[in-house]
């Protein structure tokens, strides 16, 4: 089988409004997040990637199968979509043997039932109905779905909402041991501190365009045009501002409770003049880069270029 | 069996399962019991009616036997009857009437003077049929006879129902129900990605989902076609009835209706299951099959075979025959004279099953899932 997730110059037009254009991607391993204002395009990514829709122009292959055949993709990906409905009338544990036998199972269906649910905290409630269940139970299940039969790949749209904090903490810590083993994940979600948390990777959509893809750190570095931010805690603050601020380069230094943060043009001359305080005596508790992830990324590709 | 084969099978009655409870018990789907239901009340209704007449008969005839000292009255006797014979005559030859009426009403002498024209109706019965005699001013004017029904006369009104309302209407619209809802009702309940996000060909989903609404549509319309010939059947007396089974062939007729319904199950089926894949709108693809069934029987020979009431029509049992009279147009509704051969038929539902289950197939196939659009 072979490995990875390729879009190959993929497009995806509906009539005349554009969905994505030109994507080409080649996703590692580890969790990798799309993120993007909203009709950035995610969705349809992931649509596409799950062959609920078809590209327009292009290829799209994961692990090895095409996006066009369902039995065999399926096999290896797990979707949860943004769809908040099931089919009516069913039971948790119900709803999962009915999708294990879909797939044409027939063995071992209730303890892999019982363990999907255990997976997502929903063992308590396998017998109730999914009508009755909450915003977050409805999450959860999906998770379960996308997770029951031990994909190699999961896709998860928007997975973290309707969560309340314990079973937020739970599904992140569950997506980073999905992703520890060499697995696939790729999420999409609004809430940028959440895809600092726990992205391997970013993908940056904007108008259906690709805008930035990669490491989060390597995505800031590939922004030199941008000045960079820089927060230095120090118990001599107001002295190091001032100083800071002779500095060519240096455009804004400001004090705040966590410390100084300074914004420059020229990072290789601060960090330069940043050593030579220091050996000078100046004392210097941390430096830490305050724009390298992806609140910052967002802020300058997408909202800097609106 | 390959194993391929045998995975597709399961997941084909995993899909089965799924469907058949949704379709038998939706609430959507009321209406269509209703449907199927409505001509067994009828002949329930009907049955009620012609055994309380068969009752009145039966003690018509025996109080009639007794006024003629057990001499009962036959069908010659009322043939013996002319109009213009006097109420003593007619009290001498039958006897007293087992029930009567009497009437007046205005008219007019030929010289115009008005006059009040005084009436009595004779009721009696024979075996076979009841008699009314109808005498004006004292003397025979008419004699009427209503004969009770035997099963020529109900194995037509049953292929009248079974032809224009069953087939026509209740089929028809049930498998409209049925099957157009089989993947529209999951668009618009937005939970057809359920299917479409599994390991399994989007074709063995319609295969599924076809042989659900399939057994959903049997069940019901069977049932109706097999309690409607039961209760028609027990309106007939025993012998009647055994000889309507045994040498009328009444086995074959009742095993051609339930698989003329099953057919037509398939067939209009596999047309609502396709519509509702490339139509957002069931009542315009409804309408447009309505039509042209409707004038199927006007249209040239070739456009007769692209239909499905053609090949229906052509198994149907009991030819209907229209009464004189009928205007021409009318008459070609009611009998078929390009009628072809029965196999010939069953593989022309076939093959329109077929070409309207493959075209579904390759919607399906390429069908994008994008509930905003519904």
């Amino acid at each position: 089988m072979a490995a990875g997730i390729q879009f190959e110059d993929v497009s995806k037009f509906y009539g005349e409004v554009l969905g994505v254009n030109h994507v080409s991607l080649d996703i590692p391993s580890g969790i990798t997040s799309l993120v993007g204002p909203n009709g950035a395009g995610k969705s349809t990514l992931m649509n596409l990637l799950a062959g609920l829709i078809q590209p327009t122009r292009g290829r799209i292959q994961v692990m090895g199968v095409g996006s066009d055949d369902p039995e065999r993709l399926f096999r290896v990906v797990g979707y949860s979509p943004q769809y908040d409905s099931f089919p009516r009338g069913m039971r948790a544990g119900e709803l999962l043997r009915a999708h294990l036998r879909l797939a044409g199972e027939t063995e071992n269906i209730a303890p892999r039932v019982t363990a999907a649910l255990e997976q997502v905290g929903l063992a308590a409630v396998a017998g109730r109905k999914l009508a009755a269940f909450s915003k977050g139970m409805r999450q959860r299940m999906r998770l379960a779905l996308a997770l029951l039969h031990d994909p190699q790949v999961l896709i998860l749209d928007e997975p973290l909402n309707g969560l309340d904090p314990l079973a937020r903490a739970e599904s992140i810590a569950l997506f980073r041991a999905f992703a520890a083993q060499g697995r696939y994940l790729i999420l999409s979600s609004h809430i940028l501190h959440d895809v600092d948390a726990i992205s391997d990777q970013l993908i940056l959509l904007s108008n259906g365009c690709v805008v930035a893809e990669g490491a989060i750190q390597g995505v800031r570095a590939e922004l030199p045009d941008r000045p960079l931010q820089v927060r230095i805690r120090s118990p001599r603050a107001r002295e190091l501002a001032a100083t800071a601020f002779q500095l060519p380069g240096v455009i804004e230094a400001s004090l705040d409770a966590r410390g100084v943060l300074i914004t420059t043009r020229d990072p290789h001359a601060f960090y330069l003049a940043l050593n030579q305080w220091a050996a000078a005596g100046l004392p210097i508790e941390a430096v830490q880069p305050a724009d390298d992830n992806a609140q910052a990324i967002y802020g300058y590709l997408v909202e800097g270029a609106r | 069996m390959s194993p391929v084969f045998r995975s597709r099978l399961h997941q084909t009655a995993a899909v089965f399962r799924l469907e058949i409870g949704k379709t038998l018990f939706s609430r959507r789907g009321l209406w269509i019991y209703l449907l199927a239901a409505l001509p067994v009340v009828l002949f329930i209704m009907a049955g009620i009616f012609a055994g309380h007449r068969a009752s009145e008969r039966a003690s018509w005839i025996a109080s009639e036997t007794a006024a003629r000292q057990g001499q009962p009255l036959t069908a010659a006797d009322f043939s013996a009857l002319l109009t213009g014979m006097s109420e003593a005559e007619v009290r001498q030859r039958l006897g007293p009437p087992a029930d009567f009426n009497t009437f007046s009403f205005p008219s007019r002498t030929p010289q115009g003077r008005r006059i009040r024209i005084h009436g009595l109706n004779f009721y009696y019965a024979v075996p076979e049929a009841n008699y009314e005699i109808t005498l004006l001013d004292g003397k025979v004017d008419a004699i009427r006879n209503r004969a009770a029904p035997g099963f020529s006369e109900l194995v037509n009104v049953f292929a009248t129902v079974y032809q224009f309302f069953m087939l026509r209407l209740a089929i028809f619209f049930g498998c409209l129900g049925i099957f157009m809802n089989l993947f529209r009702g999951e668009l618009l309940d937005k939970s057809l990605h359920f299917y479409f996000l599994a390991p399994i060909r989007r074709e063995v989903v319609l295969a599924g989902k076809f042989l659900a609404g399939l057994a959903a549509a049997g069940l019901i319309f069977l049932t109706s076609v097999a309690v409607q010939i039961v209760v028609l059947g027990a309106q007939l007396p025993p012998p009647a009835r055994a000889q309507f089974l045994s040498v009328q062939n009444g086995w074959h007729q009742i095993a051609a209706y339930l698989a003329i319904t099953l057919l037509a199950c398939a067939a209009y089926g596999a047309f609502f299951c396709a519509a509702g894949l490339f139509t957002k709108n069931p009542i315009l693809p409804a309408a447009i099959l309505l039509v042209w069934e409707g004038i199927n029987p006007f249209l040239p020979a070739l456009l007769k075979k692209i239909s499905i009431i053609y090949y229906l029509n052509a198994l149907l049992p009991t030819r209907l025959n229209a009464a004189p009279g009928t205007p021409s147009l009318l008459s070609l509704l009611i009998s078929d004279p390009d009628a072809l051969a029965p196999l010939w038929a069953i593989l022309g539902l076939l093959c329109v099953a077929a070409v309207l289950l493959a075209l579904a197939a390759r919607r399906v196939r390429r069908l994008e899932l994008d509930y905003t659009a519904e």
